[in-house]
């Protein structure tokens, strides 16, 4: 994986502008050098993985920061296609929302989520969750290759 | 008489012998002539003997028809001419009891016999009878007897006369013989002279060996010497004397009574003595025995239990017994002689005295009903009693009294009172309290036949009483009554299984469903078997109208249902309000925050407090909606209960809570503590919130908590014991609402969530929490647990 010549891609899906630009900002303190895509929902982020319709130029993401409360298609039905589909399933998927609850939490390790993290109310907690992303993720983990079988 | 018999004799062997001359065959002519001569004569001499005769003559052949009958004979016998010429037969001439004798008599004189007078009854042709004797000779012929002929005489007087003397001598003689009394006859000497039977029989003689006899001979020596002493001087006194003194007679000593009587000569000088004696044993036994009898009765009389008196045409009494006067308190003397009505009270005497001259004069009714009247005793008590009169009549028909039984029924009165009032009070209980009640009654006998219902009952069931009482319960449930219930083989089911085995008491719900007159109701029916008195082994059911607390329950039901309901959305709307809250709440609270840091310094002096005051706010927001999620979690997100080890459970709360612990320096004891049933994970909340609330609140001393337990009926009662600030007692129920605080913040932080949560918790166990404190003196949390398994 190629980390230091092209921009590491990250999937947003994040319905919420307030989260977005707040995940955006966060992000650009950020050591690493990213490109983040945002889809306000379910069905665009599919779209957007499978390069449909104004998507087709959409790049393939590296890592996948989905909220679980989504409009059209619920976060947890993404997770569950993305992680049946043969060609996404590697990317690993960041569940990122408010919910604590329990069930949420099981139901989206089931699906093969690879973490899950609620969302912290303080900025300064968003900041150092996002950079503990980033770090671990971008930096500490190795990811799969691209694409190929 | 035997000469009349001879002459009767005589006369008749003269007949015979005419009758044979004339009859006897003749051996020649001249004599033949002759004879026939001698003949007619004969025969002309016994016609006109025969027939001239005072008696009755004669001749009959074999077989008794009368051949020949005189004159004399027709008119005694009432026969005619005619009816001889008819024939007739002899026997026909006597009475038919007599006709057998004169058959066999007649075979005897036919046979030759001499038989003299035979005594017949003879009878005329108009049936009147008369006595008779008949003579008889055979008449032979050529040897041979052929009939018979003789003499009738009437001999009706001549017996009368004779059985007269021969009766009346019998008679006398008899009498003598057989009088019940004894006869003798003495000499001057007291010697015996004569006797008769019945006498002799008692002395084992024979009449005529008397004579010679003294007393000396047949008694002991003290009583012939008194018999002979009693002779002596009644001879001389010459006057008759009645004795009653002892004689032995078979051995047996009795009493008899004597007549002794001088007897004197023609010329008046006695000659012995005449003594007529008989056994008075028996009548002096009947005498004593009346005179007993007499006693006995005077003394049921006067001491027969029911009092009695006579009174007079004047209505004074004339007799009265021992018990009336007793009855009365006066003596028998002091009531004799009295009007009856002065014994009767002033009210009831006018009455009393008006009916018995009413009674006397029209002598009616002779015996009635009793009556009752209130008489009065001798110290002025009245008394109740219960008077029978019967009217006395004498010979004529003339009413000459009353007689009276007095019969104290003051007892019986009383008894009747009480009765009546127990009647009543009975009559009340069912008519007035029981017809009354609401609740239905039925009340079964041993047989479960239906005794009585009440009013209640007659309308719940819309019955009317007198189609069922006496009726048996069962056909009357198997016919009318199952059927007016919901589901009547329930009822049959339970209510008969009760008669099966009448020993328990039963209670159940039923339905009943409107009909006509009949409303819908709910009863609860409630029955118990009857123990004592009348109605044993019978059974009493009641039927309580339940109707309104059914439709209550019913209500309370679909309130709580709704409650609950409301209770869950309420949770939920807190769950999922804090939930979507939080989205909101994090943009305020981040997007102020970023503000802070890239702006502070950059802005006004106002502009940063302005920033600060809405990150405190955004912060303080997301702490307490952060508590609600809590809060609400505790009903919503509850888990099962499941038997709970508090000791366990405080030791996890106090590794939770060590950092606080150490930095408190506080000392937490406790007592053994019980393993409950308990959602493990809300009792760790509940046991953490209150340490940690007592280590928050404690005072400039170390804190020291103690956790307690003890069971208290069906609970555990736990205590945290602290040595802290202490709560004032007003405030000791506001501290478990949600976010009531009763500190600043600045000096106890906190969302004043925990101790509502604790509440959420310990209800949702079942139990209860409270705490009990005075400011400055530390304070106990007491809660709670049910030890029975709850059921959430």
């Amino acid at each position: 994986m190629e980390i230091f010549g092209k921009p590491i891609e990250i999937l947003l899906v994040e319905d919420n502008p307030g989260d977005v630009r707040l995940m955006l900002e966060a992000l650009k303190e950020g050591k690493v050098l990213n490109r983040v895509s945002v889809v306000e929902d379910g069905l665009e982020a599919m779209a957007f993985l499978r390069q449909e319709g104004k998507h087709t130029d959409a790049p393939r993401p590296d890592l996948i920061l989905l909220d679980l409360n989504l409009p059209l298609m619920d976060g947890r039905d993404v997770l569950a296609e993305i992680k049946a589909d043969i060609g996404f399933k590697r990317i690993p998927v960041v569940i990122l929302t408010v919910s604590q609850a329990e069930e949420d939490i099981l139901k989206s390790y089931n699906l093969y989520a690879n973490c899950y993290i609620t969302k912290p109310v303080g900025l300064d907690d968003f900041v150092s969750v996002v950079k503990a992303i980033e770090n671990f993720w971008l930096t500490i983990v190795k990811l799969p290759p691209d694409a190929e079988e | 008489m035997k000469d009349e018999d001879k002459t009767k004799e005589q006369l008749i062997s003269e007949l015979v012998e005419l009758r044979r001359r004339i009859t006897e065959p003749k051996t020649s002519e001249i004599e033949h002539k002759r004879a026939e001569e001698t003949l007619r004569e004969s025969e002309q001499r016994f016609r006109e003997l025969a027939e001239s005769l005072p008696e009755i003559i004669y001749e009959i052949d074999e077989s008794g028809n009368l051949t020949f009958l005189n004159r004399v004979g027709l008119e005694v016998l009432g026969c005619s001419q005619q009816d001889f010429k008819q024939g007739l037969n002899v026997l026909q001439l006597l009475i038919p009891e007599d006709r057998e004798k004169a058959k066999k008599d007649i075979g005897r004189a036919l046979a030759g016999e001499h038989l003299g007078a035979l005594e017949y009854t003879a009878r005329r042709k108009d049936v009147t009878e008369f006595r008779v004797a008949i003579y008889a000779s055979a008449i032979i012929r050529a040897g041979k007897s052929v009939g018979l002929r003789g003499i009738i005489t009437d001999i009706t007087e001549r017996r009368g006369a004779e059985v007269l003397l021969r009766e009346s001598e019998n008679k006398h003689r008899t009498l003598l013989e057989n009088l019940p009394q004894k006869i003798f006859f003495k000499d001057k000497k007291s010697v015996y002279i004569s006797c008769n039977e019945n006498y002799a029989r008692d002395l084992k003689i024979e009449p005529e060996d008397i004579a010679g006899k003294t007393d000396y001979d047949f008694y002991p020596k003290e009583l012939a010497e008194k018999y002979r002493a009693d002779d002596k001087r009644i001879m001389e006194s010459g006057k008759v004397e009645d004795i009653e003194e002892g004689y032995i007679q078979d051995g047996q000593e009795v009493v008899v009574h004597t007549v002794k009587t001088p007897v004197e000569d023609n010329n008046g000088s006695v000659i012995g003595i005449l003594g007529i004696f008989w056994d008075i044993t028996e009548r002096k036994r009947a005498d004593k025995a009346l005179k007993e009898s007499e006693e006995r009765f005077r003394q049921l009389y006067d001491e027969a239990p029911i009092g009695y008196h006579e009174i007079d045409r004047e209505g004074k009494i004339v007799r009265v017994n021992e018990t009336e006067a007793r009855l009365l308190g006066y003596e028998v003397q002091e009531m004799l002689g009295q009007s009856v009505w002065d014994f009767i009270t002033p009210e009831q005497r006018r009455l009393a005295r008006q009916t018995i001259k009413e009674k006397i004069k029209k002598g009616l009714p002779l015996a009635e009903d009793g009556f009752e009247r209130k008489y009065v005793t001798k110290d002025g008590r009245p008394m109740d009693v219960y008077i029978m009169d019967r009217l006395v009549v004498d010979d004529q028909g003339r009413v000459t009294g009353i007689r009276s039984t007095v019969q104290d029924i003051t007892q019986r009165k009383r008894a009747e009172e009480a009765l009546r009032e127990s009647e009543e009070r009975y009559r009340s209980l069912t008519d007035d309290v029981l017809d009354s009640s609401a609740v239905g009654i039925f009340i079964l006998d041993s047989k479960f036949e239906v005794v009585w219902v009440n009013r209640a009952l007659e309308r719940y069931f819309g019955l009317d009483r007198k189609d069922v009482i006496g009726k048996d319960k069962r056909t009357l449930i198997r016919g009318r009554i199952k059927d007016i219930f919901e589901d009547p083989q329930r009822f049959m089911d339970k209510v008969f299984a009760t008669y099966d085995d009448n020993t328990h008491i039963e209670n159940f719900e039923c339905h009943i469903l409107p009909e006509g007159e009949r409303e819908e109701r709910w009863v609860e029916h409630w029955s118990q078997p009857i123990r004592l008195g009348l109605y044993a082994g019978g059974r009493i059911e009641h039927y309580a109208d339940i109707t309104e607390r059914k439709n209550a329950e019913e209500k309370l039901k679909e309130t709580m249902a709704e409650l609950e309901r409301s209770n869950i959305e309420l949770e939920q709307f807190a769950y999922v309000a804090s939930h979507d809250l939080q989205e909101p709440l994090r943009m305020v609270a981040s997007y102020t925050q970023l503000l802070a840091r890239r702006y502070k310094g950059e802005l006004d002096a106002d502009a940063d407090e302005f920033i600060s005051y809405a990150v405190d706010g955004a912060d303080r927001m997301q702490r307490m909606i952060n508590a609600l999620l809590v809060y609400s979690r505790v009903g919503t997100r509850g888990k099962r209960f499941e038997p709970t080890n508090c000791e366990a459970v405080l030791k996890h709360a106090l590794d939770n809570l060590q950092m606080a612990v150490e930095e408190s320096g506080a000392e937490v004891t406790h007592d053994p503590l019980p393993t409950v049933s308990a959602d493990a994970s809300q009792l760790l909340q509940l046991f953490q919130n209150l340490i940690a609330n007592a280590i928050k609140f404690r005072s400039h001393e170390p804190p020291r908590i103690h956790i307690g337990a003890k069971r208290k009926e069906n609970d555990w009662l736990f205590s945290v014991k602290d040595n802290g600030i202490g709560i004032a007692e007003e405030f000791a129920e506001r501290i478990f609402i949600i976010f009531q605080r009763l500190h600043p913040k600045s000096e106890y932080p906190g969302t004043g969530i925990g101790l509502s949560v604790c509440k959420k918790i310990v209800e949702r166990h079942g139990g209860r929490i409270w705490v009990e404190s005075e400011l400055g003196k530390g304070a106990t949390f007491y809660f709670t647990i049910p030890i029975e398994l709850n059921k959430e």
